[in-house]
């Protein structure tokens, strides 16, 4: 049964090595988004950390910064 | 913005196609690559991909990057109706069309289910990849705007 469903009759090869291939190509983009995100979140935050108390109450009123900062615990 | 973020799934499930599509042409037709209208309409628009996706990276003038990645856009769109009427228009390896919406369907149904639960997975996984983008270029844009602050 389990050899059965590895070779496939000879075509195992070729579908199990199509699947990884799919499946690496998957996570690889899914880290790479990922990766992007998380350096322009970590960007925002210093940029943020680094604002005036006035311009950073200015930006706080804004609704996609509030969005941004209530992700994040670290400010 | 939305296209700029449907675009690295779109590159990466058009690879996906040509690999995989190759891999598996080796045991059914018995060679990894042909030059066949359908391929190489898929490899056309794997490089159109390629390009608009290079543009974003090269350029930083956001005027010419939008006049640019518009013009691969168009250019690409352009190829999508080749690609699907290729396999009728042209003699290829591939059969035409297995799936019809206004007559009936030749593929075999123990074939149609998984194609449909891969589809609707490849679909939720696009899905999700355009969302974590979308939201890498919202926090990009707010960055310049704090930069301006």
């Amino acid at each position: 049964m389990i050899n059965d469903l590895l070779f496939m009759n000879g075509y195992g090869v070729y579908v199990w090595s199509s699947f990884v291939f799919t499946l690496l190509s998957f996570a690889s983009l899914y880290v790479i988004i990922k990766i992007q995100f998380l350096k322009e979140k970590k960007k925002f935050i210093m940029k943020y950390g680094a604002l005036t108390p006035k311009r950073a109450s200015f930006a706080k009123s804004q609704r996609i910064i509030k969005e941004i900062l209530s992700n994040t615990s670290n400010i | 913005m939305i296209a700029k973020s449907f675009a690295p799934s779109g590159f990466i499930f058009n690879i996906i196609a040509l690999v995989t599509g190759a891999i598996w042409g080796k045991p059914t037709w018995g060679t990894w690559w042909a030059w066949d209208a359908r391929i190489t309409s898929m490899l056309i628009l794997a490089l159109f991909y390629f390009m608009y996706l290079l543009a974003w990276r090269v350029y930083e003038d956001r005027e010419k990057v939008f006049k640019i990645t518009s013009i691969i856009t168009i250019l690409g769109i352009i190829n999508v109706p080749i690609i699907k009427y290729s396999v009728d228009w042209w003699n290829t390896l591939h059969q035409p069309a297995s799936i019809n919406i206004l007559s009936e369907s030749s593929i075999h149904s123990s074939m149609l289910f998984p194609l449909m639960i891969m589809t609707a997975a490849f679909t939720l996984f696009s899905l999700l990849i355009f969302l974590m983008k979308y939201n890498t270029e919202l926090i990009k844009i707010k960055n310049k705007g704090l930069d301006r602050l």
